[in-house]
């Protein structure tokens, strides 16, 4: 809907329009800007507020990050966290995606499997930690299984959801056009899927790395898990934030990087 | 204490919530006096718990005060935690957590004890720890209920004293000695710290040995202490509504040493094991002597002492639980049950 | 396909899987893996026992609270967003940064917060359907045709008029997804700080999943999915009922 009005209002107004972009494109630079040290002045006047023990300040989180930076043991329980993340998801999106295109695409395993997988997915993730700890006991396997379990069911929702409403159209056009099995899946299913695949990465990242500091925190602590305990242990704030902080600038900055990648290599799928 | 309750509230909720609960905030100030403590209590009650229990919702009604509204929440570290935010008023807690807050720089104090010592002992898989050292394998794993809190204490003490290297030593957290209970009889961890009467009954399951008694280790041992904050005792309300939850104390551990009647009452009203509820007067009158006489838990005095912290501070220090750097006179606060003593006699 | 040819491979497709289910349980053994069969007689044991339904009204109580704050804060700031560029541009890095926060990395600062209780649980629920429920309220007031309100002018409808009667009702199915969409995260946030510090419902999953047997621990996950379907359903009769242009194709996914 939005992209369709941009559209129209850039071929009606032509140069202005354009020069106009560039201002608010520069502006909006500069309310980024801003919106970033609103958001920390309100942070610090909350942080002013409270005793240091229960909520740092920026500045205290800012030189926490610093210190425990420069130290090296953060940035290396970091990349052990993002270990089993990785595998989680991947093996998630490996399981997920063909199922999820089955499911969308063949109607009678989509009413049979759709009760099933609906009130699974109604179960939150979390809750089947004690079943992990039976199954995969409480070190990096029961790590894998939770992330793993925690984006399965949103990609599987996604995945079919998008392989259902694949345009119709498309399809008897091609059809009609005498496209065989081949042509039909490599020329038309396969570029109608990119979209929401990639909304399915998005989703699964975002859902896998919530996955890896739960599990971090509910079987045995390790890496950042282990981190945040240990801060909070000692009633550490600014530890505690800066973790908080770090995981999700991390999945801020996957989350652009694939809404970046999909704009590179689906140009005629941008969203808003 | 108002204005940081209430920029702790719209920072919880925006502003609908503030809206919502400032007026409950208020109430809780003004009316202390007839308000129920709110307190924060430990996952179960066992033996050792039973006198604190009876006399929040027994004792304190006979004072004059309101019962008290209290919730349990299993993790020790958690009741502490719960403490700084403002909203749980008093929690039977742990000393040495409390300790390490205040040595981050809260503002808790501790007003008595909830009972001294400890019913803990540390239960392990006889099929595979036989010796402390064992505890270093890597397919034992052994639970305690929350990191640096006393049951960890308990373990790490005596283990580093027999020279285990616990970085090598898997440690998880489980919070109530019931769940550690069940998780140990189903194999899952292989050692787990457990009060006394519990690990009697394990015995009986497998086999399960105590490998760690605290009681012979330490001398002095702290069990639950009631923490509160510094300024939410400020408040002479507050002090008055304290000061009755210590009277209360202090009387159900004479009661409970002296009356083996009543203690096997509360032992049934109040025990969260079914076999406690249905236990024969005989069967308390054990619990009632290996606890009340043998380990101490319930001096007639509280015995809450600056001296008891000063002789476990450098204990708590050894095993790594605190720095060491906290002033001991900013958290142990005697004055209370100095009063509550010199009134009871 | 008919409705009935539906019905029927739902119901096969159910009943295959409790069949799996039950093959799997009997190999496994009941306490890896209890199979319906034994599933069945825990859960209307546990049913009249009392303790699960007691703890499930007290946790869906805070967790509604929660979550109606996070509808209430959410779906006009959502929509302020959607409609004036410099509220989008001064909040919208900080509600996307709060979309990708995970719940359990706050629970151990909102313990310091906000205690265990009442408040911990609301904020935490807020936190985690707070954003969904903004972004989903944004991008239905971003996806305003320009037109239709054009349109509302050009009859010189007031701002008011214009809110209440175009820009409202374009808005609503967009809400109803929002809040369905925030309701998944809600209950996820509910189990999930539960579980960590021990209390109601959550904590009761958590408690026994220490038991030999994993009967009351699928019985409890039963009564949670009923719960969460039963309300996702439940909202999205409401939104058909309030605004029967609500296009059931919009729900959440």
């Amino acid at each position: 809907m939005s992209h369709t009005s941009g559209a129209a209002a850039l071929e009606r107004s032509g140069d202005i329009a354009r020069m106009r972009m560039r201002d608010i494109f520069s502006s909006s630079w500069l309310l980024y800007l801003l919106s970033v040290c609103a958001g920390l002045l309100l942070w610090h006047s909350i942080s002013t507020q409270l005793p240091g023990v229960i909520f740092a300040s920026p500045f205290a989180v800012a030189e926490h990050l610093v210190g425990a930076m420069a130290e090296g043991d953060l940035p290396a329980r970091f990349l052990n966290s993002v270990r089993h993340m990785l595998l989680g998801l991947v093996l998630a999106l490996l399981v997920a995606v063909p199922l999820g295109m089955l499911m969308g695409r063949n109607e009678t395993v989509f009413h049979m499997c759709n009760p099933v997988m609906t009130a699974l997915f109604a179960v939150p993730s979390v809750a089947f930690v004690p079943f992990l700890i039976l199954w995969f006991g409480i070190f990096y396997e029961a790590r894998v299984a939770l992330v793993f379990v925690m984006c399965f069911f949103d990609i599987l929702i996604t995945v079919t959801a998008g392989a259902r409403n694949i345009e119709p159209r498309v399809i008897q056009a091609a059809r009609s056009f005498g496209a065989n099995r081949r042509i039909m899946f490599f020329g038309v299913l396969m570029p109608a899927s990119y979209p929401f695949l990639m909304t399915a990465l998005r989703i699964g990242s975002i859902r896998a790395i919530n996955g890896m500091i739960t599990a971090e925190l509910f079987f045995a602590a390790v890496n950042l898990g282990e981190y945040m305990e240990d801060a909070s242990a000692v009633f550490d704030s600014a530890a505690m934030l800066s973790v908080v902080f770090l995981l999700s600038l991390f999945g801020l900055l996957v989350q652009e990087l694939v809404k970046w990648s999909e704009a590179k290599l689906l140009p005629w799928h941008v969203r808003d | 204490m108002l204005n940081r309750r209430t920029v702790l509230k719209s920072l919880a909720a925006g502003a609908g919530a503030g809206l919502l609960s400032q007026p409950f905030g208020m109430t809780r100030a003004f009316a202390a006096d007839h308000a129920a403590l709110k307190i924060n209590v430990p996952g179960n009650t066992l033996g050792v718990h039973v006198p604190y229990m009876a006399a929040i919702n027994e004792i304190l009604p006979e004072l004059g005060e309101p019962a008290a509204a209290w919730e349990r929440v299993p993790k020790l570290q958690t009741i502490t935690q719960s403490i700084l935010s403002g909203q749980t008023e008093v929690g039977a807690g742990d000393a040495i957590s409390t300790l390490r807050a205040v040595e981050a720089g809260a503002d808790l104090k501790i007003i008595g004890n909830a009972f001294m010592h400890t019913s803990l002992v540390f239960v392990v898989n006889g099929d595979k720890v036989d010796t402390l050292k064992d505890l270093e394998k890597d397919d034992v794993t052994i639970a305690v209920n929350s990191k640096g809190d006393f049951t960890h204490v308990m373990v790490v003490g005596p283990a580093t004293q027999a020279g285990v290297d616990m970085d090598k030593v898997n440690v998880i957290k489980m919070g109530g000695s019931g769940n550690r209970f069940r998780a140990l009889l189903a194999g899952k961890v292989d050692g787990v710290p457990l009060h006394f009467d519990q690990a009697a009954e394990l015995a009986t399951q497998g086999n399960f040995k105590v490998l760690i008694e605290p009681a012979k280790v330490y001398e002095a041992f702290l069990g639950e202490v009631w923490i509160v904050s510094g300024n939410w005792l400020e408040v002479p309300e507050n002090r008055a509504r304290a000061k009755a939850l210590l009277t209360a104390t202090t009387m159900a551990f004479r009661k409970a040493n002296a009356d083996a009647g009543w203690y096997a009452d509360m032992y049934r009203k109040y025990g969260t094991k079914e076999s406690m509820q249905t236990a024969s007067d005989e069967e308390i009158e054990v619990v009632r002597q290996a606890l009340g006489v043998d380990i101490g838990t319930w001096p007639n005095d509280m015995n809450h002492r600056m001296g008891v912290y000063e002789q476990l501070l450098p204990v708590y220090e050894a095993a790594g639980a605190i720095k060491g750097s906290v002033d001991l006179n900013k958290v142990v606060d005697t004055s209370l049950i100095d009063e509550v003593l010199a009134e009871l006699g | 396909m008919t409705k009935s040819h539906i019905l029927f491979l739902n119901v096969t497709g159910i009943v295959m899987f409790l069949l799996l289910w039950e093959v799997g349980g009997r190999i496994a053994g009941e306490n890896l893996l209890a199979a319906p069969s034994i599933v069945v007689f825990e859960y209307i044991r546990l049913l009249f026992a009392g303790d699960m339904l007691r703890e499930l009204v007290g946790s869906l109580r805070q967790m509604f609270v929660g979550f109606g704050l996070a509808c209430a804060i959410g779906m006009p700031m959502g929509a302020l967003m959607g409609r004036i560029r410099l509220v989008d541009a001064l909040v919208h890095p900080w509600v996307s940064m709060v979309v990708v926060t995970s719940a359990a990395a706050l629970a151990p600062i909102f313990i310091l917060m906000f205690g265990t209780g009442f408040e911990f649980r609301v904020a935490i629920v807020f936190v985690s359907s707070f954003g969904y429920v903004t972004l989903t309220a944004y991008h239905g007031a971003r996806g305003i045709d320009p037109k239709i309100i054009d349109v509302a002018r050009s009859y010189s409808t007031g701002p008011v008029e214009t809110y209440r009667k175009v820009i409202l009702p374009a808005l609503f199915p967009y809400l109803i997804t929002g809040a369905r969409l925030g309701l998944v995260h809600a209950t996820r946030a509910m189990v999930m700080a539960e579980m960590f510090v021990l209390v109601g419902y959550g904590g009761l999953i958590f408690q026994t999943g220490q038991d030999l047997s994993t009967a009351p621990l699928i019985s409890y996950l039963v009564t949670l999915m009923f719960v969460s379907v039963g309300a996702n359903m439940g909202l999205g009769w409401i939104g058909r009922q309030l605004a029967p242009w609500y296009d059931s194709k919009m729900s959440a996914g």
